[in-house]
């Protein structure tokens, strides 16, 4: 197949800003890193632009709503994460509700495996694909670790220049059918991509029986409902 | 969500595009109507 230098390029391009996302990312998961984040945050950081790039490395944006749901007397027995890639929105839950259980599912088992702040006896790690019916389907390795995502339509699957593997998919009823040992999911994040929100549009019963939902929402991103930079 | 029984409580997160700071993704939190957590707040001050 040929394959000309402006491509080429582009790929590069590709694989450097995948680069640049991975090591940003490890970064943000070391303990170290996120107490001096926290730190910078709390006491000197108010109106400083790298806020946001600090912020990430234990989901602070959260920290607002988890701090009000105590004060209104309301304490979740069971939380789910779906798509916990590196499990920083979990953490921050855990800081707030640590007698919770968690239950979080992700596709890449390298980034939750190596974080020993989920290796608690109240967390349940499942590397799996979630979508609106148990079946199969391709999962697009996107350079940017949290932008890859699954897809239904074997024409993507072909025309992604990305890596892919077939993958099993749970549907969120079915695993929690299976899993009832826990008490009901009462809150519940999704900050899946493309087909993962599929999940919202079938109104699974487990959703409807939660009390709290987080979700991603694109806006100006129309096309291609992810996080990859265009 | 709304559909689904749910109402919106709070914004979470404005993803911003680094190239022309547009607003590319939000991430928000919803309420189930039955739960009535929310409903303690019902005034500002």
């Amino acid at each position: 197949m040929h394959c000309s230098s402006r491509d080429m390029l582009k790929r590069a391009k590709k694989l450097e800003g995948g680069f640049k996302s991975a090591a940003v990312d490890y970064l943000l998961s070391l303990k170290f890193f996120q107490r001096v984040a926290r730190f910078l945050l709390e006491n000197r950081t108010q109106n400083l632009e790298f806020r946001p790039f600090l912020g990430k490395a234990f989901n602070a944006n959260t920290e607002p709503i988890f701090g009000l749901l105590p004060n209104l007397d309301y304490k979740p027995e069971h939380i789910v994460d779906v798509s916990a890639h590196r499990g920083a929105w979990t953490i921050s839950a855990m800081r707030l509700f640590p007698d919770a259980k968690f239950t979080l599912f992700e596709t890449q088992c390298g980034l939750l495996s190596g974080n020993k702040a989920l290796q608690a006896n109240n967390v349940t790690l499942n590397f799996l694909g979630v979508g609106p019916k148990s079946s199969e389907a391709f999962f697009i390795e996107h350079a940017r670790q949290d932008s890859r995502f699954f897809t239904w339509s074997e024409n993507e699957a072909e025309t992604s220049n990305s890596a892919q593997q077939l993958l099993t998919i749970n549907s969120l009823d079915d695993y929690f059918q299976k899993h009832q040992d826990w008490p009901r999911p009462q809150v519940l994040n999704i900050e899946g991509k493309r087909r993962d929100l599929e999940v919202l549009k079938v109104g699974a019963q487990m959703i409807k029986s939660c009390d709290i939902g987080f979700v991603l929402a694109t806006v100006l991103n129309r096309k291609s409902p992810d996080t990859a930079p265009r | 969500m709304t559909d689904r029984g749910f109402d919106l409580v709070d914004i979470i997160d404005l993803n911003r595009t680094p190239s022309f700071g547009a607003l590319w993704l939000v991430e928000l939190a919803f309420a189930s109507r039955k739960g009535n957590i929310f409903k303690a707040i019902d005034w500002y001050y």
